[in-house]
């Protein structure tokens, strides 16, 4: 696995904030990276062709949910990129690029949560 | 039990909630979607409703002003995105119960769910359906205000509220805290917002050339005066007249102020005729105006007047937890303005901004990003860019002034003390600030005597 990133490391998921949802309750935080793991990819997906299209729109609609999809399970390195794109992907010249490290550090974090839970 | 019903078509969303709450005893039902939440509210009678506000088809205040037109007492709490200001301000206009950012904090989720059932119980809130009335989003979004400090949530709050009525507010910051920004959200959110918004810095102006600002002149009422003006009270019409600085404006021009609050009209200078005023009046200052009561140099029943509402701007030192998203907002704005690219935060960055004590708050945080900027040879935000203006402060009195320096020696000593007091002694990260090299430094700190 390629866990770097413009030279540094991929901090792994942190799943502080769903223990304190799920209140430790393992099955539980199962139940939802579970529900992340699936629900991740297709959005990656969808971000990716949204960007070579320029589909500013749907730019904005995945990354709405994706700040939350991925802060929910402590993927938080790539949500100052997924911010930027949801308040303005119009005037981002390095969008395909920035997508692109999203898209790598989400890969890494659902790689690490397959074997974290 | 009561039953929380949760409308999101995010499933993890969903479920986050579900868990969360039914592990604090609540019945959770889901809906995916606005009309099958709506469905739910008919046939389930749910206690409280959680709704995110974008979803496909029905929006979220959509189906918040369905509900107020079904069951006006059932609270609802909206879930919101980053930096969803104009959302916020429509959600409380619209009558929901609270609003929450998503991911939500869930200390913060359990006690907003209980604090909005109890208020069901008491019956005490949702007395009525506010009309809403934001449409002038593009100026909204224009003058963007980011924030998800408590203090900050509850100021939008607010601003959702007072904009509907054209109550006078009065706005309470150190500089650069943004109240102006603040008086434009007020005005373009409510009420007023079709109508003109006209801007005086009351210290700007000589007592005279105020008052003639203020009120408008006839002709020939003093030398120059050589045709009939217009004054910002006439100009503001039925809109919002913002004065800012109004603690500086002079004992006699706070009696006339004070006179067009009560009265309700006003007369040019040199004229006779009383002119309607229909204006909201919104006050800003940087000063603490009961201690300027006190000091006999403001007028008590002025500021009675003036703070109908209140709204306190807390100092950025008070909210350094907003600097990122601040400086996101800031790297977005300015890129575009002045044709940049920096797109990216360097490591260490929020931190070290975070560690700064921002005595210019918001504007300067805004300027340092900014030099930042045109500094940059790449996309990156870094710290090598970044100039802290570190004001240097008298240890013993800890007051804000300037040290009465004597010779450069002095000087050097006491900046180099202020950084290292502001990196608490970290003396890598003083020397990279002070762009010399760490024996250099150590050398300074022996050959002045410095200690922590």
């Amino acid at each position: 696995m390629d866990d770097l990133i413009n030279g540094n490391k991929i901090p792994l998921p942190d799943l502080t904030y769903l223990n304190k949802m799920a209140d430790g309750d393992e099955s539980f935080i199962k139940e939802i990276v579970n529900i992340f793991m699936e629900g991740c990819p297709p959005m990656l997906s969808s971000l990716k062709e949204s960007a070579e299209k320029g589909d500013h729109e749907n730019l904005r609609l995945i990354s709405h949910k994706l700040i939350t999809q991925l802060s929910s399970v402590g993927i938080l390195s790539a949500i100052n990129d997924v911010k930027r794109i949801n308040t303005g992907s119009k005037d981002m010249p390095d969008l395909v690029e920035t997508v692109d490290r999203i898209i790598k550090i989400a890969n890494n974090g659902i790689q690490h949560l397959k074997t974290m839970v | 039990m009561e039953k929380i019903l949760v409308i999101d078509d995010d499933k993890l969303v969903r479920k986050l909630f579900a868990v969360a709450l039914s592990k604090s005893g609540y019945e959770v039902l889901e809906a995916e979607d606005g009309d099958k939440g709506m469905l739910m509210v008919h046939s389930e009678r749910p206690d409280l409703v959680i709704t995110d506000y974008q979803m496909p088809g029905k929006s979220g205040l959509e189906v918040l002003s369905e509900i107020r037109k079904l069951r006006i007492k059932l609270p609802v709490i909206m879930l919101t995105a980053f930096g969803d200001v104009v959302l916020t301000i429509k959600a409380i206009q619209q009558g929901a119960f609270e609003y929450l950012e998503k991911p939500v904090n869930p200390e913060i989720l359990k006690a907003t769910v209980q604090k909005a059932l109890d208020s069901v119980k008491s019956s005490n809130t949702l007395t009525g359906v506010i009309r809403t009335d934001v449409s002038s989003e593009s100026m909204l979004e224009n003058n963007i205000l980011v924030g998800r400090t408590p203090q900050m949530k509850e100021i939008f709050k607010n601003i959702g509220l007072i904009s509907m009525n054209k109550v006078n507010v009065l706005i309470q910051g150190d500089t650069g805290t943004g109240k102006e920004l603040i008086a434009r959200l007020v005005h373009f959110s409510g009420v007023t917002k079709d109508k003109p918004l006209v801007v005086v810095n009351c210290s700007a102006l000589t007592e005279t050339l105020l008052e003639s600002e203020l009120f408008g002149h006839v002709k020939g009422s003093f030398t120059d005066s050589i045709r009939d003006k217009k004054g910002k009270f006439e100009l503001a019409g039925e809109g919002t007249i913002f004065l800012d600085e109004i603690s500086e404006i002079s004992p006699n021009t706070q009696v006339k102020l004070l006179r067009v609050i009560q009265e309700l009209e006003f007369e040019k200078v040199g004229g006779e005729l009383p002119i309607p005023m229909k204006a909201r009046i919104i006050a800003a200052t940087n000063r603490n105006l009961e201690e300027q009561i006190k000091l006999g140099k403001f007028r008590e029943d002025l500021y009675y007047r003036l703070k109908v509402f209140t709204i306190n701007l807390p100092p950025l030192r008070e909210r350094k937890e907003d600097i990122n998203d601040l400086v996101i907002h800031f790297l977005y704005k300015l890129n575009k303005r002045f044709n940049k690219n920096v797109t990216k935060i360097g490591e260490g960055v929020i931190e070290m901004l975070q560690q700064h004590d921002w005595q210019g708050n918001v504007r300067e945080l805004e300027n340092t990003i900014l030099q930042a900027i045109v500094m940059s040879k790449n996309d990156v935000l870094e710290k090598g860019n970044i100039t802290l203006n570190y004001r240097l402060q008298d240890p013993a009195s800890k007051s804000h002034e300037l040290f009465e320096f004597r010779t450069l020696s002095d000087l050097e000593k006491q900046h180099i003390k202020a950084i290292l007091d502001e990196v608490k002694w970290n003396k890598l990260e003083a020397s990279r600030i002070l762009d010399i090299t760490r024996p250099t430094l150590n050398a300074k700190i022996e050959k002045y005597n410095l200690e922590q």
